[in-house]
């Protein structure tokens, strides 16, 4: 294939991408035009292969007809593989580094941006209880995707990820066995209810939703990777307008508040484990609407 | 002070009167320790001494308020356990008491807080330190915070006060306006945008509580509500749910309920309505959005 030919043909699956958004929101209301486009290529091809069209614009004529093909395809686009602890050296932090500062707060709400299947909420409300804080916090566990929401609310996990999940416990510092949180029969882990005793699912979008409530701890990992600049920048206005002054905000281990335009309402906390604190200035434009 | 023999240079002038500018703006903030402790107090006064601080120790709610009668205060650093006056109590009579200056108060409590007393204590203060390893360290950075703060937004209750008399409003005199909102952030704002319009706030933190407090009301132990203004998004038991129950009872038929939602989508906002409210206003709050619609729904 020669260069004009090649370019031709990327040309034309962009513009098809670009329309399949633009569907998507128009129709459904659901905002993914400032996804990061790597990503959406990525996992774009895989829904088209997976639902059997020629094109994304075939994709497109089903979504628009069949909402049981948009329920689809919002998995793959939100699909979010977690883990419990995962990254133990950040949860070690949170609990050595943060939460002695979190004590000092009467009461505590916490918010999990993009909560996925829970896995993070549930390494956090163990830690939190371990850690005597339980009873004075809410936890707010957001998602675009209703799916998602469901399962997190579930709490229940294939056993066969379970061992990776222990080793991550141990590896954050963890004060007993994570066996203590679940019951494990028919190739399952439930993790215990009484563990949601203080969360709140709701679904919330990063991208066109405002503040809800002010928090002292903000824990987004994995999820502004999917985000262009300005979506990062949208969302991590949002963080900083919902944090106390002194709060604190916890990114994946390839985030970073380096570029983005809102940084100077942060300062490093642990630079090793992307987690930053609100400092006093205030969010300076106003968000829009979205 | 200094002096200058006459007839004085230009220069010289100018120069004595910046360093009494400089000297000034330079003034010592004198700041309130509030600790029947003196051990403690002694190591509040430790941390926070500084060139430009003075540190002036009461040990008791009486010495407090002999001292607030006598002298002005940048900053109060309040220990709740007092010998003749609940850390709480001290503050409502300050806050009743014109003949006494009140300054910014910082809670520093031993112990654990419950929902309700926080929430009442808010009302005073808007920072609040439970002790521990690194309460020092917040209780330093608060009381900076406080003693730089710009002094021209000080006189807040003459605003309040010039502002109530223009905003009272026949529509919302007297009125009674329940918020469901667990927000405490939401919460003061909210109150201090009704309260001046001589609104009756009464606050519920969940769906539940709500409904309860809307129970008594019915049945009379309570005065009757004649609004409500609910968040969506809470524990326990969320706005949409709650709408839905309000609508339910006997007597929730023509009970005015806004929903307050974060969400921006028509759907979402549909929803509101889907589930029985009468109208919703998108957040962050409008303050004249928000007495509009409160004036539009209120009952005559």
């Amino acid at each position: 294939m020669d260069a004009t030919v090649k370019e031709r043909f990327e040309a034309h699956e962009d513009i098809e991408l670009d329309l399949l958004l633009e569907a998507i929101w128009r129709h459904y209301h659901y905002d993914f035009r400032g996804y990061s486009r790597g990503s959406l290529q990525r996992r774009m091809a895989r829904a088209q292969q997976r639902f059997g069209c020629e094109s994304l614009s075939e994709v497109q004529h089903r979504i628009l007809r069949e909402p049981g093909a948009f329920a689809a395809l919002m998995g793959f686009l939100t699909i979010q593989v977690s883990e419990m602890f995962r990254d133990p050296a950040y949860f070690r932090a949170l609990r050595e580094n943060v939460l002695p500062h979190l004590r000092t707060y009467p009461s505590l709400k916490v918010w999990i941006a993009g909560c996925a299947n829970g896995e993070e909420f549930y390494s956090l409300a163990i830690l939190f209880r371990e850690e005597g804080l339980e009873d004075r916090t809410i936890f707010y566990c957001t998602d675009i995707s209703p799916a998602a929401l469901e399962s997190a609310e579930l709490g229940v996990y294939d056993s066969e990820r379970i061992a990776q999940f222990s080793q991550n416990y141990r590896a954050s510092g963890g004060r007993g066995s994570l066996s203590d949180y679940y019951t494990a029969a028919y190739g399952r882990a439930v993790f215990d209810k009484s563990l949601r005793r203080r969360a709140v699912f709701a679904d919330h979008n990063l991208a066109s939703d405002q503040v809800f409530s002010e928090v002292h701890l903000v824990s987004s990992r994995n999820v502004l990777i999917y985000f262009d600049r300005a979506l990062q920048d949208r969302a991590i206005g949002l963080f900083a307008e919902s944090l106390v002054r002194g709060g604190f905000l916890g990114f994946g281990s390839r985030e970073s508040l380096r570029f983005s335009s809102k940084a100077e309402c942060f300062a490093d906390f642990d630079e090793n484990e992307k987690i930053y604190r609100r400092n006093a200035l205030p969010v300076r434009e106003m968000l829009d609407a979205g | 002070m200094g002096y200058l023999f006459k007839p004085v240079r230009r220069e010289q002038l100018t120069d004595m009167l910046e360093s009494l500018e400089s000297r000034m703006a330079q003034r010592v903030r004198r700041v309130l320790v509030v600790e029947d402790d003196a051990t403690q107090a002694e190591s509040v006064r430790h941390l926070l001494a500084s060139r430009d601080v003075e540190t002036i120790e009461a040990h008791s709610a009486a010495e407090c308020l002999e001292q607030l009668g006598q002298a002005t205060f940048d900053c109060m650093v309040l220990d709740l356990n007092l010998p003749d006056a609940s850390g709480l109590d001290l503050l409502e009579r300050l806050s009743a008491d014109e003949s006494v200056g009140f300054p910014p108060v910082i809670v520093y409590t031993g112990r654990d807080l419950s929902q309700d007393e926080e929430l009442r204590l808010r009302k005073y203060s808007k920072s609040i330190i439970v002790k521990g390893a690194k309460s020092p360290e917040r209780l330093l950075d608060e009381v900076t915070l406080f003693l730089h703060q710009v002094v021209s937004e000080l006189p807040e209750p003459q605003q309040q006060l010039i502002a109530k008399s223009l905003n009272r409003d026949a529509a919302l005199e007297g009125r009674e306006v329940l918020v469901v909102e667990d927000d405490i952030r939401n919460i003061y704002a909210l109150t201090s945008v009704l309260e001046p319009h001589g609104v009756n706030v009464r606050i519920a933190r969940n769906g539940r509580e709500a409904l309860t407090a809307l129970d008594e009301a019915a049945q009379g132990r309570t005065a009757p509500v004649d609004l409500v203004l609910m968040d969506v998004m809470m524990p326990e038991m969320d706005g949409l749910t709650a709408t839905r129950e309000i609508r339910a009872r006997p007597w929730g038929q023509g009970l005015p309920v806004i929903s307050l939602t974060a969400k921006a989508m028509e759907r979402d906002q549909q929803e509101c309505l889907n589930a029985g409210a009468n109208d919703y206003l998108a957040k962050p709050l409008d303050v004249d959005k928000l007495l509009s619609l409160v004036r539009v729904w209120m009952p005559r």
